[in-house]
């Protein structure tokens, strides 16, 4: 279980928009062509999740569990 | 990890993509359409700095017939205990209203009444000067008169240094992160947008970029400035708001002015619509009267909507789910509040760099605008505001001053000289102490040293351990990739930040503003003695800073 992280669920198409959006350069690509919270130096503005053109992307807060 | 190299050259370099970096692109093509204007942006101009969507309150704004200039300036002297340079301020409350009406014609929402009026709160004990702004798409208002604008933009471009050659800027060096390209940038101007010291003061959760203000600016802003021997200012104001607990995002001013009270651990009410100074309540939590919270359950239905509405939707999205995880309900439960972590923001309080009404510092060709610049509790207003000023006193200035003759090989060896300095720092792979652990051990020191209450003793220690981190930091910061030279770069900064606070602090030997500078070992406020600007400035090296006093600036234009 992660307690601060990105969820991304299927619907992902894998475009990387939220990687790039990511006023503080926390997320990469990951082999499965999936975006993961790489650093986890994230200051939960949403950046990512609102830009996510499928809406497959939620950030949650560091220290709650989910 | 391998660098390239390359140059460009602009007439107008702007360094910072907020609202303050964005407008003044915007302004400086409007003016002079031919002119070439880049801007170089950490992050992604989109989504990037201190506002992400939109914010629910332009917080300065003089509206005509409601308040006045006069009334603006002496409550603002009043907040600041009269450390307020007045043109640049003035400045700032003649051309809000402009402002508004600008970004209105951009299709920004301003809520009105019925009878046409603009959505007036009161936002601390006295004047009526915050705007309500329902806009969430702000930024993207913002991101499309940039395109049109046909300013270039190089996103993921951190700034490392600026170039000045005899008391002129001539250009900076960027460093593209996700390439690894660092640029030589030519310029014959330069505007310095680039935010506060928001990294700066630990949070209370230990969480390093829970930050109450974008985490995004270490203080690149203040540092790079300072490097290049520009004048900083306040950096003893060491300021700290009552924000969410654990979350630090911003409610309060929102539920304050719709109704909501604050209350202590006695029940007593401490805050509520015709009380609402932030910088008290961080004094009577200092005094050990909370914890606070913020209570909604005397408010209707309707209001708990709208205080939803504008938290959820406008400037924060995220706090929602936040609420659910904690399964919280404003109508029903108690918010606790808490001091945020310290920051240093010329947007929110009065650090920053020195310039006067025309954004200009004491370096020619740069001027300064935003959160980087001290114009004391300027907020989204003074972005935009100076973001237009410094447009146009960039474009005056490359109108007049000419070429500056530059030596032969004077860029080319600045250039090589960076060059050099940041290959060294990549070449710290086998260092074993990774960025977080080390920013983590820097702001603790801040915290435990350098802020109120404050003494000569604590401060010295503390000055002492961030010189000490900064000498150790090359040999123990590991750096293995693109993003972590980004993160040993901004931890520097962090520490030139921490050391030019620690030596303002140092030197204010008096207590001001409540909480914000309580020094023990002096604590009365000496209007005699103190009333003035401590202002920083670097001199051969990090060792030998000069530090000046600045009497304040009452009337009239400089
Ligand atoms: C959470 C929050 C809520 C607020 N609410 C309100 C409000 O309701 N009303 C109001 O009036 N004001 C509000 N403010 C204040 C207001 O948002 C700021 O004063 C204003 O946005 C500052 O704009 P700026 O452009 O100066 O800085 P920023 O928007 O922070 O922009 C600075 C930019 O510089 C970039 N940068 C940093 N370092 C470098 C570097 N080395 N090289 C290149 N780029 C760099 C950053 O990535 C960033 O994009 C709020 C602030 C915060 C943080
Ligand atoms: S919430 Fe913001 S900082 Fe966090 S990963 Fe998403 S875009 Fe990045
Ligand atoms: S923006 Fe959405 S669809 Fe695109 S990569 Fe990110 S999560 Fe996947």
């Amino acid at each position: 279980m992660n307690t601060f992280s990105i969820a991304v669920s299927d619907e992902c198409i894998g475009c990387g928009l939220c990687v790039d959006l990511c006023p503080l350069d926390c997320l990469r690509m990951g082999k499965d062509e999936k975006p993961f919270m790489n650093y986890s130096e994230c200051w939960y503005c949403g950046a990512c999740e609102i830009e996510c053109p499928v809406s497959c992307l939620k950030v949650y807060f560091p220290f709650l569990v989910y | 990890m391998k660098l390239s190299l390359a140059t460009m050259n602009t007439d107008i370099l702007i360094i910072g993509g907020g609202c303050a970096g964005s407008m003044a692109a915007i302004r400086a093509k409007e003016l002079a359409p031919d002119t070439s204007v880049c801007i170089m942006e950490k992050g992604h101009i989109k989504r990037s700095g201190s506002v992400t969507m939109g914010m629910d309150a332009l917080n300065v704004v003089i509206v005509p017939g409601v308040s006045s200039v006069s009334q603006y300036l002496n409550i603002l002297k009043r907040k600041c205990c009269d450390l307020v340079d007045e043109a640049p301020s003035r400045v700032l409350a003649e051309r809000s209203f402009q402002i508004l009406k600008t970004l209105e014609s951009w299709g920004v929402f301003f809520p009105k009444d019925d009878k046409g009026n603009y959505l007036l709160m009161q936002v601390d004990d006295e004047g009526r000067f915050c705007v309500g702004m329902d806009e969430p798409d702000l930024k993207l208002i913002l991101a499309k008169k940039l395109r049109e604008s046909k300013t270039t933009v190089l996103n993921r471009t951190m700034v490392t240094k600026l170039l000045v050659y005899e008391d002129r800027v001539i250009g900076a060096i960027g460093l593209d992160i996700n390439e690894g390209k660092l640029i030589l940038c030519e310029a014959k101007s330069i505007i310095l947008a680039n935010g506060s010291a928001g990294r700066f003061g630990l949070p209370n959760t230990g969480y390093l970029y829970g930050t109450f203000d974008f985490p995004g600016n270490a203080g690149d802003g203040f540092s790079l400035a300072f490097r290049s021997g520009v004048k900083i200012t306040g950096m003893e104001y060491t300021l700290r708001y009552p924000l969410i607990k654990d979350l630090s995002i911003p409610l309060l001013n929102i539920v304050l002015t719709r109704g909501a009270k604050v209350i202590n651990n006695r029940g007593e009410v401490v805050a509520d619509q015709s009380r609402a100074s932030v910088h008290r309540l961080i004094e009577e939590v200092d005094k050990g009267d909370g914890p606070f919270f913020i209570q909604m359950s005397h408010l209707s239905k309707a209001k708990i909507c709208e205080i939803e509405n504008v938290l959820f939707s406008t400037e924060r999205p995220m706090q929602r789910r936040y609420w659910e995880l904690k399964k919280m309900k404003f109508n029903r439960d108690l918010i606790e509040l808490h001091p945020t972590e310290a920051q240093l923001c010329g947007g929110h309080g009065l650090s920053g760099v020195v310039i006067n009404e025309f954004a200009e510092t004491n370096i020619r060709g740069l001027f300064a605008a935003g959160d980087v610049s001290s114009v004391p509790m300027q907020h989204l207003t003074g972005a935009f505001v100076f973001g237009n000023v410094a447009a146009e006193s960039a474009v005056k200035f490359i109108e007049s001053a000419g070429n500056q003759k530059i030596p032969e090989k004077y860029l080319e060896e600045q250039f090589n000289f960076e060059t050099k300095r940041i290959i060294g720092i990549t070449n710290r792979v086998d260092n074993f102490i990774d960025n977080t652990q080390y920013e983590y051990k820097v702001r603790r020191v801040i915290n435990e040293y350098l802020l109120s209450p404050k003494n000569a003793v604590s401060l010295n220690k503390g000055l002492g351990l961030i010189l000490e981190l900064r000498e150790q930091l090359p040999l123990y910061l590991r750096v293995r990739s693109l993003h972590e030279l980004c993160k040993a770069l901004e931890l520097e900064y962090i520490l030139d930040c921490a050391q030019m606070s620690a030596i303002a602090s140092l030197t204010r030997q008096e207590s001001r503003w409540g909480s914000i500078h309580k020094r023990s070992d002096f604590p009365n406020t000496d209007n005699e003695n103190w009333l003035k600007h401590i202002d920083i400035q670097i001199g051969e090296d990090h060792s030998d800073i000069k530090v000046t006093f600045r009497s304040v600036q009452k009337e009239g234009r400089a």
